[in-house]
Formats: structure tokens, sequence, C-alpha cells
């Protein structure tokens, strides 16, 4: 059973090579057939060349953005677990505070974007913030529906038994709502990336939002692609991380 | 001799949240002795689930009153109880000895001491070889086995069964009858047993408490007219069959 689960997971990958692999086939010789400039889709071994030569200044800039990812991550991790339980704990809240939060996502976070500078300035704040306004809410819906979704034979369990509300929350809520927890922190993974590009794009002089503006409006169609080739890579890295980690932490979820 | 449980003119109202209340189960007057094996049968929505816990102490009575060994029901009286549910219910990232230790762990009792009592039981229902496995890499009836070894723990008075054999096959199912036959025979508990399979009620009860459905009311309480120990052969005496029938009429048209 073992061995078969394996050996579908290995020919998945395999799949998913060749197809990345025949894409950029196809990519690099309509390239050079149909002569297209660089400016308008370089060819993916350019790409690659580029990579290559400017390695210094896109991870100079990969490090100014990855640092406003993770800060962001990190924080809103922490503040929608808090918001999480306390919501998910108190009616009062529920009807207050998650049904305002709730109504405020129906604002575009990108609309927000300008105001940030406002109000935080043009610094790391801002984009630290705009990361966490992309990420927050995703996470505390998680731990949210999680907490609320405990097996009620579970709590009448914990109940016969004389469990305090301690014991009830670290031994059996907390841990059960851990799968939904994890599904929050993947569709949060991706926003991150949005939340840091948007910000940079808005106002920055560093990062790669900035970066990639730059190397537009300088028609450097290499070096955009190598610009985007990397969020892209950010963005799987953290959901691969995520997803890892939930392999580890609840293997128990489907 | 005080009955060790006895209910009288119990009666439990819900109130919904419009301001409206149903009243699920009135009048229940029920004694039940030590050692005795009940098995509670009616139609669905008739109460048997409201009446198990109010036993329990998770909700409390609009009126009358329960007793144990004629003291008012409190808090310090959960003890007594192990509850099995419908589904096992386990906490699927304990492995199997960890979810029987559970409420050992809860109620702070000497783990030592308990890991020993919680292998024995384990190696009772058959599960010696899976102590160290994840609920998810168990079958169903499997996890239930596991789920009633973790309400035998701490050895309680009082067990409590809302359908636990609904979610099995009818094989798996009357296996596990049988075992709850040996625990009853080896432990002498006493078990309240909610079931809607009649001839499961027959099989294990010493008497059987039949239920109108709304509001819940006790039609009638069978006295079991088999000998114990209970074994295969009991399913087909002519008295099995008596009984059965009495059961169906007094369900009437809500015999399943
Ligand atoms: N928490 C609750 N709030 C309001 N009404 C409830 C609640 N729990 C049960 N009821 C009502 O009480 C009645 C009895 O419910 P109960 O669950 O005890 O029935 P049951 O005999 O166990 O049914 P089943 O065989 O389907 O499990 C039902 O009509 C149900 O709608
Ligand atoms: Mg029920």
């Amino acid at each position: 059973m073992i061995s078969c689960g394996k050996r579908l997971g290995n020919s998945e990958l395999l799949m998913t090579i060749l197809s990345l692999g025949c894409v950029i086939a196809v990519w690099e010789l309509s390239v050079k057939i149909l002569r297209l400039p660089s400016w308008f889709l370089p060819a993916p071994s350019a790409i690659l060349r580029e990579m290559q030569n400017s390695a210094g200044y896109l991870w100079s800039h990969t490090f100014v953005t990855l640092q406003e990812i993770l800060v962001g991550f990190i924080v809103a991790l922490a503040v929608g677990i808090f918001l999480g339980i306390i919501i998910a704990f108190s009616p009062v809240l529920e009807k207050t505070l998650y049904k305002l939060l709730v109504a405020t996502q129906s604002i575009p976070k990108v609309a927000i974007a300008p105001l940030l500078v406002l109000w935080l300035g043009f610094g790391l704040t801002t984009k630290v913030t705009m990361v966490f306004l992309m990420c927050f809410f995703s996470i505390m819906v998680g731990m949210v529906s999680g907490l609320q979704s405990t097996h009620r034979e579970l709590l009448e369990l914990a109940d016969v038994l004389g469990a305090s509300w301690m014991q009830s929350f670290f031994k059996i809520r907390f841990p059960a709502a851990l799968p939904y927890l994890f599904n929050g922190l993947k569709v949060s993974a991706s926003m991150a990336v949005i939340g840091a590009v948007i910000s940079e794009f808005v106002n920055a002089d560093r990062g790669l939002g900035y970066s990639l503006l730059i190397s537009t409006s300088q028609m450097n169609g290499p070096l955009a692609f190598s610009i985007m080739t990397i969020l892209a890579a950010i963005g799987i890295g953290l959901f691969s991380i995520v997803a890892r980690l939930e392999k580890v932490i609840c293997p128990w979820a489907k | 001799m005080t009955a060790l449980l006895s209910l009288k003119e119990v009666e439990k109202d819900y109130r919904f949240t419009s301001n409206e209340s149903m009243t699920a189960l009135q009048g229940i007057n029920l004694e039940v002795q030590g050692r005795e094996f009940i098995a509670i049968v009616g139609p669905s929505g008739c109460g048997k689930t409201t009446l198990l816990k109010l036993v329990s102490g998770l909700i409390k009575p609009s009126k009358g009153s329960i007793t144990i060994e004629g003291m008012e029901l409190q808090k310090s009286h959960r003890q007594l109880f192990g509850m099995v549910f419908q589904q096992p219910a386990l906490l699927p990232w304990r492995k199997v000895l960890d979810n029987v230790l559970l409420p050992c762990e809860i109620r702070k009792q000497d783990l030592g001491k308990a890991r020993v009592q919680a292998m024995e039981l384990l190696e009772l229902v058959g599960l010696k070889d899976f102590v160290n496995r994840k609920p998810h890499e168990l079958s169903y009836g499997m996890q239930q086995r596991v789920s009633i070894c973790r309400a035998l723990i701490s050895d309680p008075k009082i067990l409590l069964m809302d359908e636990p054999f609904a979610s099995l096959d009818a094989i798996t199912r009357f296996d596990l009858a049988q075992l709850i036959n040996d625990i009853w025979n080896m432990k002498h508990i006493t078990v309240l047993f909610v079931t809607h399979n009649i001839q499961e009620a027959i099989f294990l009860g010493d008497r059987i408490v039949v239920m109108t459905p709304r509001p819940g009311k006790i039609r009638s309480i069978i006295d079991v007219p088999l000998t114990r120990p209970r074994t295969k052969e009991h399913l087909y005496q002519h008295d099995f069959s008596l009984c059965a029938k009495t059961v169906h009429q007094l369900l009437g048209a809500n015999a399943l």
C-alpha cells in the first residue's frame, strides 16, 4: 500500500516536471522561430542568463521583499490565531468584531495601499502591514472555524470527565482545529507575495516589486521575467513549507 | 434497598432561541439497580440521547429529580460514568493507547497504573497489537472498540452507551454485542444502552425500556425472560422471539 502511494507520488512528480519541460521547450522554440524581441517575451535561456548576470542585484532586492513577506506572515499568524481564539469563544465578539472584519474584507486591499503610505510612511512597516492585511484574515477564519467544529461527542466527553477549560482547549479543541488553521495558512501563503508586490508598486525604493517596475519601464524583458520567476518561487516555497509542516504536525488531515 | 440510579417524574424542556419551548421528556420514572443492564429503545427523536445526558449530568432536568444511591446527582458523581457514542470520537493525533488514557490524564490519575489497565482492556477487546497505531489506521469497528476501552478505563460504575453500534455492519455489530456481553459478565457494571435494534436490546438487556415519541415517555418496561450468561443459543429460543414480538407491538407503527 505504501509502495503504491510512493509510486503514485513519483509518477505525479514526473508528470509535473515533464509538462513544465514541455512548456519551457515550446516557449524557447517559439521565441526563436518567431524572432520575438526580448522586451516583449524573452526566451527562457535569456531569462536564465540574466539571472546569472544580475545575481547580486536580484539577491539584494529579493532579500528586502522576503523580509517583508516573512515578517508580515508571522505577525499575521500570531494575530490571526489570537483573534481566532477569542472570537471562537466569545459569542459577543463573534457578532461584533468578526462580522466587522468580514465586512471590511470586501474592501479591495489594493485600494488601501496608498492610504497605508499616508498613515505609516515609506518604510518597511507599510509593506509588512500590507502583507499582514492580505494574510491574517484567512488564518483567523481557519482558526475560528477549526475551534468551532470540534466533534460534539468530544466536548461532551470532556465535560463528563470534568475537564477544565485549559484541558479541553489544549488536549482537544486546539489540536483538532489545526487542519483548519493549515488550510488558512496555505491560502495566505500565496496572498503574502501579492501583498508585498502591491505595496512596493505603490511606493518603494527597493524590493522585487520596485525593481519589476523599473525593469519594465526600461523595457528590460529578461530582468522583468527573472523577477517574476523569483516571486513565483517565493510563493511556491512558502506554500511548500506550510504544506510540509502540515504533513508533519497533523498527518491525519486529508 | 436504595436503587443505584433513580429518576422520579423527570421532565426536560428544551427552550429555543425564539422563546418557544419543546418538551423532550415527560414523567420519566426509572429505578436501576447496581449491575443491571438496561436497554432503551424508541423511535427517533423520542429523547433517548436526552435521557442519557440527564443521567450523566451534562444537562439538568426541568422538573423531577435524579439520584445516585439516594443522593442528588452532582458534579462529583461524574467519575462514576463511562460514555460510548455512536461515533468512536477518538483523537486522531493520539495513538490508540494514549486515546484510552485520555480520561486518566484529564482526571490527573496515576498514569503508570492506568497504562497497565489500558493494556489489559485493549487486550480484552482484541487490539493488543494495535496499541501504538493511530486511529485512522484502524477500521471503524476497531475504533469503536478503542472508545469502549476509553469508557472502561478507571472502572466506571455506570456505562452510558448511545447507539454505539449504529454505524457498524451486522457482523461487526454482533461481535461487539458479544464483547459488551462478556465485559458485563466480567466487570458487573451497570449499563444504560440505547439502541434501535430490538434483537440487540433483548440479547444484552435485563430490562428493556420502550419509549414513545413527543413528548418522550416511558411506554413500558419489559423484563427479558432469558437466563444469564447469554449466548448465541438464546437468539433461537422461543422466549427470545416472544419478547421481540412484545417489543415490536409496544413500538407499534414506529417499529423499525
Ligand atoms: N440541544 C437541543 N436543543 C433543542 N432541542 C433539542 C436539543 N437536543 C435535542 N432536542 C430535541 O429533543 C428531542 C429528543 O432528542 P434526542 O436527541 O434526545 O432524541 P433521540 O431519541 O436520541 O433520537 P435519535 O434516535 O434520532 O438519536 C428531539 O425532538 C430534538 O429535536
Ligand atoms: Mg440519539
